[in-house]
C-alpha cells in the first residue's frame, strides 16, 4: 500500500472573503488498483515533530469548515494518477486573524492477507496539508526557552533539550543550527538542524544527542533557530541560546 | 556509520526508478516539481495461537506465537504467579481465575504479508526488521505516525499491539492514539541518527510488531477459521 501526493501542502495568504481552487494530484507506484477514499480532517504536531490527524473542525485553528473537496472515492495505479481539486473560501467573520489549516486525506485499504487468530492490518493515510493566514494580520513571534543538557537515564548518552514557543498568531518553519565552541572561544562543530514546523500556540522540543567524536575541549553548546513565517513574515533575530557541556 | 539504514533492495513499486542504481545521490526521480510519496511493505502479521507450523521467526519478541508458546506462556504464568482462584458466586454456574498480578507474555508474528519487494535492514545489530515505511519527498519535513484504527473486537482488553522503530528501541502500544513513527532527519547528521538512507530525499524507517497478553489467563479462545483483525493506520504527510 502507498500513495503519492503533489504538492505535499498549500500555504496560502488570503483576504476574508478570498476564495482559492487547488488541484491535489494522487499517484501511486504500485501496478496493482488502489482504491482511495477522502476525508477532510484537522491536524496538530506534538512538540516531538510528530503528527496525527482529528476530526474536522475539532481543533482551535481549523480551517476545514472553509474547504470544499470531493470525497467520492476513486482509484489509482501506476500511471494513472487522479486529480481532484478543493476550494478554499474564508468567512467575513469578524476577528479571524493569523493562520488556520486543515487537510484532505487520502486514505487507502487495508488488504486481507491469510490470517488466523489475531491478525494486524496496516493501511496509509496522506495528508495533503493546507495552511491558510488572513492577509495583513500576520503578527509572528517565538520564544526558545530552556537550553539544557540531559543524560538520558537509558543510553548515558547526552542530549541537548531546547524548546520553541509560538507565542504570535501564524505558524513558523525552523531551521537553524548547533554549534560547539571550545576553549579558544572558535566554533569547533557546526550541525544543521532539521527543520521544523511551529503551529500557533504549538511547542517545538529539540532534543539533539550530542555527537560522541566531540573534540575534548569543546565547552559550549550554541543553538542559534531562525524562524519563517508564512510569506517571510517573520522579521526578528534569530533565536539564540548557549549551554555548557562540560 | 551506527544505525545507518541502508535501502538493500529496491524492486517491486521502485523498479521504475532506474536512475537510482547509477548514482545515490540522484533523487527519486519523480515527475512532479514537488512531491510526498508513503508506502509500506507490510500488508499484514498474524499472531496465530493455532498452529505449530511456522516458517522464521518474524522479528525479535520473546517467541513466536504458536499454540505451544501459547500453552507454555500459559503454564509459567500459572506456575509462577500463583493466581489467587476465586469462586465468582455473584454469577450463578461460572468461575473466574483471577490474575493478581500484571504479568504478561510476549509474541511474534507467525506469518507477515508484503506487497512491496523492498526490504530493509538494521545493519550489523542482528536484529530483524519484518518491515518498513517509506517517504520519498523533495519537501524538508516529513512525519509518519501510526495508530490503531480498529482494534481487536474480541481481545482488545487483553493483548496490546505494540511497535518498535529503531534498533536496540523500545517497543510502544499502539492506541487510536497517533504514536509518533518517525520524522524528518537531516543527511548524515550525527544528532538523530536513524530515518535517512543513502539515496537523496528516500527515508526508511523500519518496523516490527509484538503482541503481548496482558491478562493471558483471562483471554477468550480465537476461532482459528474466523481471525479477530486490528486495522493500523500510518498517517504521513509534509506539514
Amino acid at each position: 500500500m502507498g500513495l503519492g501526493i503533489s504538492p505535499p501542502r498549500y500555504e496560502l495568504t488570503l483576504a476574508q472573503g478570498q476564495v482559492f481552487t487547488g488541484q491535489i494530484t494522487v499517484f501511486s507506484r504500485l501496478p496493482d488498483d488502489q482504491k482511495i477514499t477522502v476525508s477532510r480532517v484537522d491536524w496538530l504536531v506534538k512538540p516531538d515533530g510528530s503528527l496525527f490527524s482529528l476530526p474536522a473542525g475539532s481543533s482551535q485553528f481549523s480551517a476545514t469548515a472553509w474547504m470544499t473537496v470531493n470525497t467520492d472515492p476513486f482509484v489509482v495505479r501506476e500511471g494513472r494518477p487522479f486529480e481532484t481539486k478543493f476550494t478554499m473560501q474564508l468567512p467575513e467573520t469578524a476577528g479571524l486573524e493569523g493562520s488556520y489549516w486543515t487537510a484532505v486525506a487520502f486514505t487507502t485499504e487495508p488488504r486481507a492477507g491469510t490470517e488466523k487468530g489475531l491478525a494486524a492490518r496496516f493501511r496509509t493515510r496522506v495528508l495533503a496539508i493546507v495552511y491558510v493566514t488572513i492577509q495583513g494580520t500576520e503578527q509572528p513571534s517565538a520564544e526558545l526557552q530552556g537550553v539544557t543538557v540531559v543524560t538520558d537515564g537509558k543510553d548515558g548518552r547526552r542530549y541537548l533539550v531546547a524548546d520553541v514557543a509560538n507565542t504570535g498568531n501564524v505558524y513558523l518553519r525552523l531551521n537553524g543550527e548547533l554549534r560547539f565552541v571550545n576553549t579558544a572561544g572558535k566554533v569547533a562543530r557546526r550541525v544543521k538542524l532539521p527543520e521544523r514546523v511551529l503551529l500557533r500556540e504549538g511547542l517545538v522540543r529539540y532534543r539533539l544527542a550530542l555527537p560522541e567524536d566531540l573534540p575534548e575541549d569543546a565547552i559550549l553548546a550554541q543553538i542559534e533557530i531562525q524562524p519563517q513565517g508564512p510569506a517571510k513574515s517573520y522579521g526578528g533575530p534569530p533565536l539564540y541560546g548557549e549551554v555548557s557541556i562540560q | 556509520m551506527k544505525n545507518l539504514i541502508k535501502l538493500l533492495v529496491l524492486a517491486g513499486t521502485l523498479l521504475s526508478v532506474g536512475a537510482l542504481a547509477a548514482n545515490k545521490t540522484t533523487t527519486f526521480n519523480f515527475i512532479y516539481p514537488e512531491y510526498f510519496y508513503f508506502t509500506t511493505n507490510l500488508a499484514s502479521e498474524t499472531f496465530d495461537f493455532a498452529t505449530n507450523n511456522v516458517g522464521s521467526n518474524h522479528g525479535q519478541a520473546a517467541t513466536v506465537a504458536t499454540k505451544n508458546a501459547l500453552d507454555t506462556c500459559l503454564d509459567h504464568f500459572l506456575a509462577n504467579n500463583s493466581p489467587s482462584v476465586t469462586a465468582n458466586d455473584s454469577a450463578a454456574g461460572s468461575s473466574t481465575i483471577s490474575a493478581s498480578n500484571t504479568s504478561q507474555c510476549e509474541f511474534a508474528a507467525t506469518d507477515t504479508s508484503q506487497n512491496n519487494a523492498f526490504s530493509v535492514s538494521w545493519g550489523s545489530t542482528g536484529e530483524t526488521a519484518e518491515g518498513a515505511v517509506l517517504v520519498a519527498t523533495n519537501k524538508s519535513s516529513w512525519a509518519v505516525a501510526a495508530k490503531i484504527s480498529s482494534d481487536f473486537s474480541q481481545v482488545s482488553s487483553y493483548v496490546d499491539l505494540q511497535l518498535k522503530t529503531s534498533s536496540g528501541g523500545t517497543f510502544t502500544t499502539l492506541s487510536s492514539t497517533a504514536t509518533n513513527v518517525g520524522s524528518v532527519q537531516t543527511g548524515s547528521n550525527p544528532l538523530n541518527n536513524a530515518y535517512y538512507t543513502d539515496y537523496m530525499n528516500i527515508y526508511v524507517v523500519p518496523l516490527q510488531y509484538k503482541l503481548v497478553l496482558t491478562n493471558p489467563i483471562a483471554i477468550p479462545e480465537i476461532s482459528s477459521s474466523s481471525p479477530d483483525t486490528a486495522t493500523v493506520t500510518y498517517e504521513s504527510a509534509s506539514p
